[in-house]
């Protein structure tokens, strides 16, 4: 998992709980990496799964909640370091659309040992899209936040549900419909 | 639980590490971009080294292609010229580059090229081809091919790249087929045209019967212009209806099998007229041999047959025509005749009158007087039946020396105020009778040797007979009448034998005749098949020559001779002679005749009294005139043939003044067993009626002799013996069947008649058709072919035919009945 994504997590904890909590985290940690992250680097993807775990353990905050907050939040470090992609589209379904085959076919460019997540989408009218969301990851409300944060960036307002396709959450089917 | 500090320190500690990481990880990446780098750039040199290796090749490939291979900037000059292009035009490369494209154009192209160009330029056409001429440098015409790309650079410049090929040698035989081609359509034209001033449209379609080609003449023909039905179906337009339509239809079908064709038809001008035409139609090929249409070669025969419907009226005229002049000679004979008749015959009574000597004189003067007006009277007949073809010839048994024999006393008796001999001379031997028409050589002769008689005043008339040739079954004999008489000058010989034509005109003053007897002469040796030919010699005679052949028999001269005598007493003619006739003179005349040879008679004024008292008595013989008030001699004879009375079988002899054959024809289909013309002398009456009694005799001792049966002379008798011979039972049984089926055939028939049903009719009549012949009836058999065939048309006129055959063949029925019963007596049964 790209290290982006650690470092950014402990940022969005340091910034609601405090460095506290990432210490508390980092040495509560059996992991390999020892809590060092650095965003052009990559790890274990059973990392981050620990991290959260133990962050619901030490907040008491539910873990969808929890993943769903680090999506939102995620959100905006994309749109701060990669707007081009955002600039490309002009609404929230084209950018959705064009995740697939356009954004991770240039992430794997500069990050060849990236593992993506699949989105497969469908528009089914104007005003309404269908999204597959499959990943061994299993990070489904992660990909909610994102989602969500999304409309929100393209000021579009939308009721976003989520469907488990697969019961261990390796397949979701999210389906946006604009208000 | 840790102090500030403590977290503090990890986290240094963390982000220290994670900085010495995250630089680790970029100094990988750092060499890893700067390997890459260097291996760019190698690939770099290795590609540049093989894109000049490639254009080295290109370039070679150019400068060695036969093709004419340049590039010419936007401006026209050319910037590279290939050694192909060199080599065809002889310009060197010196001269050429730098040069104007448009400089090597010929004169009469520039404009047209560079317009070309111009335009694939406006119109940003990458790729074009064009011809054109070009001029070698020493100023040959070359003909190019140009193929040209339009190469755009990225800063909104072009130029242009170009492949052209000499196509001089192309262009050549192109201009030579065209040539060619212009030479075929010529010699074609000339055909055509030759085929139009023949008067005959041509019209060319194609295999849709669409107009492709109409040439003027037939334009003409229909009325119409050429761009007025190019590209329209023919037959639509010219045809007048839709089965004419159809059936070219079908014709140009015919077309596609390589099929021609000549027909007649009817087509449709313009102007609505019909104008019939003769096509002759033929496949039409491509240059393949592929049919792709049809030419029809129109020739106008509405004239023609305009002229052949004029003709045909003309002849239909010209027939009925001679057939009012037969009609009109046949009431004239009737006309004259009767009159003459009594003149005649009053003149022979008279002669056994007592007379003194002027009296005998004035008859004798009245005898010669009306023995010419009936001779001439005669002749006219006779040649206005020879040239009505209403003469017959009647091949029969007869004694040819005997014939020769009498004509040559006859004329001696004539003869015996002048010293004039009549000599006959047969250079052979005849014992038996010969088969030929007596009359009519009788007739020949006694013209011949009359013609000799009136212009020989001395020496001889000689009747020479000489066999030319004996065959089993034919005898050829020439005849040769010769006299020393006047003669005939040369230039007059080929007028002897025209109709009132005598060799000058004062010879009917002198000689007298009706210049008719030579023509009838010929006429009559022509009708028998041969030819008269004349010899004359002025002042020393003449001799006229013809040879007939004639069939043998077995009948012996001397046999005749019992048949023919006069010896039988007319006392021998058991019971009374009937006359029916009209005319008191002609009453009388018989009378008298009668009486002088001692037979009883019963005179009845017209038919009805005849059929009268037939019931009452049995006659030996009946004379009867056909044309009476009240009831004619025809429904006469048919009511005594038909009705129970004491005369069915009685020989019944009709006595008109017509000559014409279709009234003897009448009379004995109307059941008469002879026929007199009037007027007749007391001999030809007295042969009638002993001919009568004499040839019924012979039948009777013929059956008697040879146990054989005599058919009913009406009948076909010689197909009944041939047909039934011995087996008179057979016979006699088919005539039985036949009554019986015609007869149910008839019922079917008038049915058929009475419903309008053609078919049925037609079909009975088919059926009935061959078993008239089969009883010896064949005339009917004809008849009813004709029904048959009418009826097959749907024509009423089958009904009318039939109506009147049916009445005709009653007494028919009534004949075979009665020949039924004959036959029954006969073989006993």
């Amino acid at each position: 998992m790209l290290g982006v994504v650690f470092t950014e997590f402990f940022e969005m904890v340091e910034d609601k709980f405090g460095y506290d909590m990432v210490d508390k985290l980092i040495e509560q940690s059996t992991s390999e990496s020892k809590g060092i992250y650095t965003a052009v680097g990559t790890y274990h993807h059973g990392e981050i799964v620990e991290h959260v775990v133990n962050l619901h353990k030490e907040s008491g905050l539910e873990i969808p909640l929890l993943l769903n907050t680090f999506g939102r939040y995620l959100h905006g470090t994309f749109v701060k370091n990669y707007s081009s992609f955002f600039e490309n589209a002009t609404n929230a379904f084209d950018f959705l659309e064009s995740i697939e085959n356009y954004i991770h076919v240039e992430v794997k460019k500069l990050y060849p040992d990236a593992e993506l997540p699949s989105f497969d989408s469908e528009r089914i009218t104007d005003n309404q899209m269908v999204l597959y969301y499959t990943s061994a990851r299993r990070l489904g409300d992660f990909a909610k936040g994102l989602i969500e944060q999304t409309m929100e960036y393209y000021e579009e307002t939308a009721e976003v549900t989520m469907e488990n396709l697969e019961a261990d959450g390796s397949k979701v089917k999210f389906v946006i419909t604009k208000k | 639980m840790s102090t500030d500090a403590e977290i503090l320190q990890r986290r240094l500690e963390r982000e220290r590490a994670a900085r010495k990481q995250a630089e680790a990880i970029l100094e990988a990446k750092a060499k890893e971009l700067y390997e890459l780098n260097q291996s760019l750039e190698l690939q770099i040199q290795q590609r540049t080294a093989q894109l000049e290796e490639s254009e080295r090749s290109y370039r070679n490939i150019v400068d060695n292609a036969d093709d004419i291979i340049y590039n010419i900037s936007a401006e026209g000059i050319f910037t590279y010229v290939n050694p192909a292009a060199l080599a065809i035009t002889e310009f060197t490369a010196e001269e050429a580059i730098g040069s104007r494209f448009q400089n090597i154009i010929r004169d009469d192209f520039k404009e047209k090229v560079i317009i070309f160009y111009a335009e694939m330029v406006r119109n940003k056409k990458e790729k074009t081809y064009y011809e054109f001429p070009i001029v070698s440098k020493s100023g040959r015409d070359i003909w190019i091919g140009q193929k040209t790309n339009l190469v755009e650079d990225k800063d909104g410049s072009f130029s242009f790249t170009v492949m052209a090929r000499d196509i001089t040698k192309r262009k050549i035989a192109e201009a030579e087929l065209i040539i060619a081609k212009n030479e075929i359509e010529k010699s074609e034209y000339k055909y055509r045209s030759i085929m139009e001033n023949m008067m005959l449209g041509l019209l060319e379609v194609d295999l849709e019967g669409r107009v492709t080609k109409a040439y003027p003449r037939f334009c003409e023909m229909v009325g119409y212009q050429e761009k007025e039905i190019i590209g329209k179906i023919a037959e639509d337009i010219l045809m007048p209806d839709m089965e004419s339509k159809e059936a070219i239809k079908e014709k140009n079908k015919e077309r596609l099998d390589k099929k021609s064709d000549v027909y007649e038809t009817v087509v449709k001008r313009k102007n609505g007229e019909l104008v019939n035409v003769l096509i002759s139609a033929a496949p039409f090929y491509d240059s393949f041999g592929k049919v792709i249409g049809s030419i029809g070669i129109h020739y106008d025969i509405t004239e023609r047959n305009r002229l052949k419907v004029e003709l045909e009226k003309a002849k239909s005229l010209a027939e009925k025509a001679q057939q009012a002049e037969a009609h009109f000679l046949a009431s004239m004979s009737h006309e004259i005749r009767t009159p003459l008749n009594a003149i005649v015959g009053m003149s022979h009574l008279l002669q056994d009158a007592k007379l003194n000597s002027d009296e005998k004189e004035y008859l004798e003067i009245l005898k010669s007087s009306s023995n010419v007006l009936q001779k001439l009277i005669s002749d006219v007949l006779d040649i206005s039946k020879i040239d009505a073809g209403k003469l017959e010839i009647h091949n029969k048994p007869f004694d040819l020396e005997k014939l020769v024999l009498n004509l040559k006393r006859t004329f001696q008796v004539k003869l015996d105020s002048k010293p004039v001999s009549v000599i006959s001379h047969q250079n052979f031997e005849l014992d038996h009778l010969v088969l030929g028409d007596e009359l009519l050589l009788n007739q020949i002769l006694l013209n011949l040797i009359g013609n000799a008689e009136k212009f020989t005043e001395k020496g001889f008339i000689t009747i020479d007979l000489e066999l030319l040739e004996r065959k089993k079954e034919s005898l050829s004999i020439k005849f040769l009448v010769k006299d020393t008489g006047v003669g005939i000058a040369r230039d007059q010989l080929s007028k002897i034998f025209e109709q009132f034509k005598q060799a000058h005109a004062e010879i009917r003053k002198d000689y007298g005749g009706t210049g008719l007897g030579l023509a009838i002469t010929k006429k009559l040796i022509d009708l028998l098949g041969s030819e008269i030919f004349v010899e004359s010699e002025i002042g020393k005679g003449t001799s006229f020559s013809f040879i007939l052949d004639f069939g043998t028999t077995d009948i012996k001269t001397n046999e005749i001779e019992k048949y023919y005598s006069e010896e039988l007493k007319f006392a021998e003619i058991d019971g009374r002679v009937l006359i029916v006739e009209d005319n008191p003179m002609n009453q009388k005349y018989i009378t008298r005749l009668l009486e002088k040879w001692g037979l009883q008679y019963h005179v009845s004024n017209n038919g009805e009294e005849a059929v009268e008292i037939c019931q009452r008595e049995k006659f030996a013989i009946i004379f009867m005139d056909l044309q009476m008030p009240i009831m004619n001699g025809y429904e006469a004879t048919n009511e005594i043939r038909e009705k129970e009375n004491l005369n069915q079988e009685t020989p019944i002899v009709a006595l008109t003044a017509s000559t014409l054959l279709s009234k003897k024809q009448m009379a004995l289909d109307a059941g008469m067993s002879d026929f007199l013309s009037k007027p007749f002398n007391p001999k030809q009456l007295s042969e009638t009626l002993l001919n009568q009694f004499k040839l019924e005799a012979k039948e009777e001792v013929k059956s008697d002799s040879s146990n054989q049966f005599a058919f009913n002379p009406k009948l076909d008798v010689d197909y009944l013996i041939e047909q039934y011979g011995d087996d008179l039972q057979y016979g006699m049984e088919m005539m039985e069947v036949f009554l019986e089926s015609v007869q149910l055939e008839f019922e079917v028939m008038k049915t058929s008649v009475s419903i309008d049903d053609f078919k049925t009719f037609a079909k009975s009549a088919h059926k009935i058709k061959p078993t008239f012949t089969m009883v010896g009836l064949s005339q009917f058999s004809t008849l009813f072919a004709q029904i048959e065939k009418e009826a097959k048309a749907n024509k009423a006129e089958a009904f009318d035919l039939f109506g009147s055959v049916s009445k005709e063949l009653k007494p028919y029925f009534q004949l075979i009945q009665s020949e039924i019963d004959k036959l029954h007596s006969h073989l006993k049964i």
